[in-house]
This record gives C-alpha cells, structure tokens and sequence, in this order.
C-alpha cells in the first residue's frame, strides 16, 4: 500500500469515528431536552393532582379554619392558595426553579458536548497532523536510502571503472594521472559521505564528542578557500574571500571544517552561481563566517526544511541536488552543538543566497 | 560500422561519465556527455544517437522521464539503463518504459562494453531485411515491421518496437517452438531474467491478432517449451 494510500485510508477511519463520536454527542444533548421535558410535564402534571386534591379537601371543609387549610398546604410546598381569589396555584419561585432545573441540564450537556466536539476535533487534527508527518518522515527516509545508495555506489563505479580501465587499456603518463586523480577525488568521496553518516549517526544518538580548543578561524578559512579554488577554477566561478586576519574562537577543529567545506561545496555544485564570496568577521563575542552566492538562490518556504535531516529537493528520482541530505543538516546541528547557529538568507529566485554560521567566540 | 555509431552517455557524475567515455571511445564510438534529465531529451530528439547510456537519478528529469518521454514521440533510440536503482520494481519499470537492457552499478566494463555491443546488434538486427520481408499476411491480418503497423479485424494497429520485434523473431523461426530465453536475448538482453515482460507482450499480440486469444492460432504456446508461429 502505497504512503499516500495508507494516509488516506487512516484519515478516513479517523473521520468514520469522529463522526460516530459527534452523532453520539448531538444524541446526547437530544436525550437531555426530551428529558427536561418529560420532568416538566410529570412535575406539572404532579401539581395539577395537587391542586386538585387541595380544592377537593377545601370543597370538602369549607369552614375550615385558616390554620387548618395551611396544615394541609404544608404538605404541597409548590401550591399556595391565591389570596384574592381563593384559588390553589403553583408558586411562581417553584415554577422558574423546574424551569431552571430542565434548561440548566440542557445547557451542561450541550456545554459538555461542545466541549466534547471541540476535543474530538483537536484529536482528529492531531491524529492526521501525525499521521502526515509520519508519512513525510518515511518519504525523506526513502529517499535517502536511494540517495545514500547512490552516493555510495556512484564513486564505488568509478573506482572499479577506473580499475578496469588500468587493466585493460594502455595509458600514457598524463592519462594515468588523469586517472588517479580521479581515484583519488572519489575515494575523498566515499570517506566524506561515511563520515557524514558516522557523525549524523553520532548526532542521532547524543554521543557527538567535541574536542573545543582555541583555534585561529581566519588559517582554517584560507586552507578551506585554497583547497577548493582550483575547482571553481575549473567550473569558471569566481571565488572571493574577504577574511578578516586572525580571528580566534575556541572550537571544534575538524567539525569547523567539515560546516565550511559543506558551504563551500554546496555553492561549488548546486548554486548555479558566476561569483560566490567566502567571508569571516570577528565580533566581540562571537563569529560570522557567510558563505555568499548569487546563483539560483532558494524559495522562502524551503528555508528551514534543506535543514532537515534526509532532505533533498527532487524526490526518489531526479537530483535537483547531489549528496544524501546530510551535509546541511549536519551544518545546522554542529553550529548548535558549538553552542552557536546556522541559517541561510535568500530574496528567491536567481537572487542568490548567503550561508551564515554564528559561532561563539568561547563555547562553553 | 562500430567505429561511426554514436553513444549519448547521460550521467551527472564527471568521473563516471569521463570514465565511461574514455572507455566506449577506446572501443571505436563516438561518444557525447549529457549531466541533466531535460537536455538529454532535447539532444535524442533533436539528433537521436544510435545508443543511449542513460542513468536514473538525474537532475532535471530522472532518467525513467526522459525514457518516456522520447518513447512517447516515437523514438526508437536503443536505450541502456545504467544506474544505481537495483530493485526488480526499478528493472521493470525501465524495461516497461521501452529500455533494452538495464544494468545496475558498481558494473564491470568488459560487461557493460558486451552489452553496448549487444543491444546494437540487436537493433541492427532489425533494421536489416527481414528475410520474410518487411510486410507480413497471416490469416486476416497483415504486419508491416518497417512501420510498426498492424492491419487486423480490429481495423489499423501501432505496434510498439518491442511487440515488433517479438513478432519477427517469432515470423522468422515460422513453425518452430522458440524458447523465452531466446526471445529475451534477441529482443532485451540475456541478462534480463523477466520472462512477465516476454508474456505481457505475446498476450498483447494475441489480442491484436487471434480472433480468439484464447484459443490462439498464429501464436501457440507450447507447454513447457515457448512459442510457435503458425500462418
């Protein structure tokens, strides 16, 4: 069964009880009207026998004194004998009190069955808001089992191509440094995605161990910078990087990096961008480290959600996006783990996008 | 020729596709890289190549998308799946959608190059005459393999390539009992272990063809063995 299927049949259950619930409720508040009716009408037919006993005894003595007409009132406190006319009436107090009893019961049960609803309502939106989000997390699931399939798989094949291609083909020198530096970048692949995977693992389960010790960020920065300027080189972006000389912090070394070679590779592969600046600023108690493009930029509504763990614009097939949906998400949960933050700014469409990690100068 | 046959490689990994490439030329093809789902479908439809190295998850369109879609206008390019997709739900789907061959990575080359090979053998196969000729007559019912057209009681017929070429082999080896084996290696690859598509398509061709598919008379089935074509 499909996850749209299983939603689907889920929420119409859930409907099917909710309204079982609220029929029941509305019953409910029916029964308790006939109910104040039938214990009206028995109270008003209880009174008119009353009254008639009461006039069939004054018919029966009417010498009777004063004092004695009221000994036998006593025992029908409701009636009381109309001094102008001489009539037995019900009390007007005892009429409004019925009144008051029979409303009074309607009105708690329809309270309470408003108040029943309105819970049965919150349960329903719960439940689908659940359930929806169930199937959102078996989606991304899903889909990052078919991305980290092929992030593995993707440089295993050109490891074993190029292995092959060694042994069948005869090359000259600069082939086969071609050809080993190919190796090389996949092999620094496939030890990347495996790290990534051992440190989200790490993260899952609340043993991320950091190793805060001062660093100075501007030489962590320039190497950052160095190490990838040959491939926007070669992809024709320009990169620029504006870092403000000597910015210490205590941190995490090699999680430091690994967020900046993150950014850094995300504007080289998927901003679309012709520029993409790299800058580092020292502030009195913390650091900004942005990383700017102004490529393809990034919708509003996803500014959060790339974030997510297993996240990757594109579905199952298509790859808007390289990589398993780990990179960003570990980007986020390091910086806050660092005791400090990381978001992106972006005006939308072909309006580029900035990257920014706040870090504390001294964590912990 | 090997060496003039062209091969779109679609694949947004640089390594593989420069891998791949360096390799199929080494091998006498002339090769073309593609990263994106989108362009490759302009680029078939435009100039279609004589093969199709194609990869699924694509950016743009995946590559099941481009499949279809360049089915869908009536091109006939061979096309071999090279992906990471290893499910047997995956492998139909690309068979179903009109691929040749489906081949999961990590691959071996030697395997790969074999089934390039294949699969254009294969379609030089059928683009050379029949030897029963391009127009067939058998009952009611008249089939021309050049224009994938059918003329039976039920009036004109398109007929897929695949329904086309299972046809042929069939025509071709008239009154003999053809195993599933040999039908899937002529018509898909003899690595491709799903006999449902080979039975899928001769119940389509009894449809279009027998006045009673159930007790067919031009398509027999014969228990245990394949399948024979009688006039």
């Amino acid at each position: 069964m499909s996850r749209h299927a299983f939603l689907q049949r889920n929420m119409v259950i859930v409907t099917l009880l909710s309204l079982i619930a609220i029929a029941q409720t509305a019953w409910w508040v029916i029964f308790q009207v006939q109910e104040g009716r039938r214990l009206r009408a028995e109270q008003q037919f209880l009174w008119e026998q009353q009254i008639v006993l009461m006039e069939t005894f004054m018919e029966a003595h009417p010498d009777s004194a004063v004092f004695e007409v009221d000994r036998a009132a006593q025992h029908f406190p409701d009636l009381l004998i109309d001094e102008k006319t001489g009539s037995v009436v019900v009390r007007p107090d005892a009429r409004q009190a019925l009144k008051d009893l029979a409303y009074g019961r309607v009105r708690m049960f329809a309270s309470e069955g408003a108040f029943f609803v309105l819970l049965i309502l919150a349960g329903v939106v719960y439940v689908y808001w659940t359930a929806r989000r169930e199937a959102q997390n078996e989606q991304l699931q899903s889909n990052f089992v078919h991305a980290i399939s092929h992030e593995l798989r993707t440089p295993v094949s050109s490891l074993n191509l190029s292995l092959e291609t060694l042994e069948l083909r005869s090359l000259d020198s600069e082939q086969q440094k071609r050809l080993l530096e190919r190796m090389s970048r996949d092999l620094q692949r496939l030890n990347d995605q495996i790290d990534y995977l051992m440190r989200a693992q790490s993260l899952a389960r609340g043993e991320l161990h950091l190793s805060v010790v001062p660093q100075n960020l501007s030489v962590l920065v320039e190497e950052a910078v160095h190490y990838y300027s040959p491939m926007f080189e070669h992809k024709g972006i320009e990169l620029h990087a504006d870092i403000e000389p000597d910015v210490q912090a205590a941190t995490d070394g090699p999680h430091f990096a690994i967020m900046l070679r993150n950014l850094i590779d995300n504007a080289l592969k998927h901003a679309e961008a012709s520029r993409v600046q790299v800058i580092l600023r020292g502030k009195p108690n913390s650091v900004h480290i942005e990383v700017r493009d102004d490529g393809r930029g990034i919708p509003h509504n996803l500014h959060r959600r790339i974030f997510q763990r297993f996240y990757r614009p594109g579905g199952e097939d298509r790859r808007s996006s390289q990589g398993a949906g780990l990179g960003l998400y570990l980007v986020r949960e390091f910086a806050q783990t660092l005791g400090g933050r990381a978001y992106v700014k972006s005006e939308g469409h072909n309006r580029g996008s900035t990257f920014i990690i706040e870090l504390p100068r001294n964590h912990g | 020729m090997a060496e003039q046959q062209r091969i779109l490689i679609v694949e947004d990994e640089e390594n593989l596709a420069d891998g791949l490439r360096f390799n199929l030329e080494a091998e006498g093809y002339r090769c073309e890289v593609v990263g994106d789902g989108n362009r490759a479908i302009e680029r078939i439809l435009t100039d279609p190549p004589d093969l199709v190295l194609l990869d699924v998850m694509l950016p743009g369109a995946s590559g099941f998308e481009v499949c279809d879609r360049v089915r869908e206008r009536g091109v006939l390019v061979p096309i071999l799946f090279l992906t990471a997709r290893d499910t047997e739900d995956d492998r139909i789907q690309g068979l179903a959608l009109g691929g040749d061959d489906y081949m999961t990575k990590p691959f071996s080359l030697r395997e790969l190059i074999g089934r390039v090979k294949a699969v254009l053998r294969r379609e030089q196969w059928y683009r050379s005459a029949p030897p029963v000729g391009d127009v067939i007559t058998f009952g009611t019912n008249r089939v021309d393999f050049n224009a994938f057209k059918a003329w039976t009681e039920q009036g004109e017929l398109d007929l897929t390539q695949k329904e086309c070429m299972v046809l042929r082999v069939l025509v071709e080896h008239e009154g003999k009992v053809v195993d599933r084996d040999t039908l899937l290696d002529q018509v898909w690859s003899s690595e491709h272990q799903y006999t449902r598509t080979i039975d899928n398509i001769i119940l389509r061709l009894r449809k279009y063809f027998e006045s009673n598919p159930r007790k067919p008379k031009h398509i027999q089935s014969v228990y245990g063995a394949g399948y024979r074509f009688v006039r």
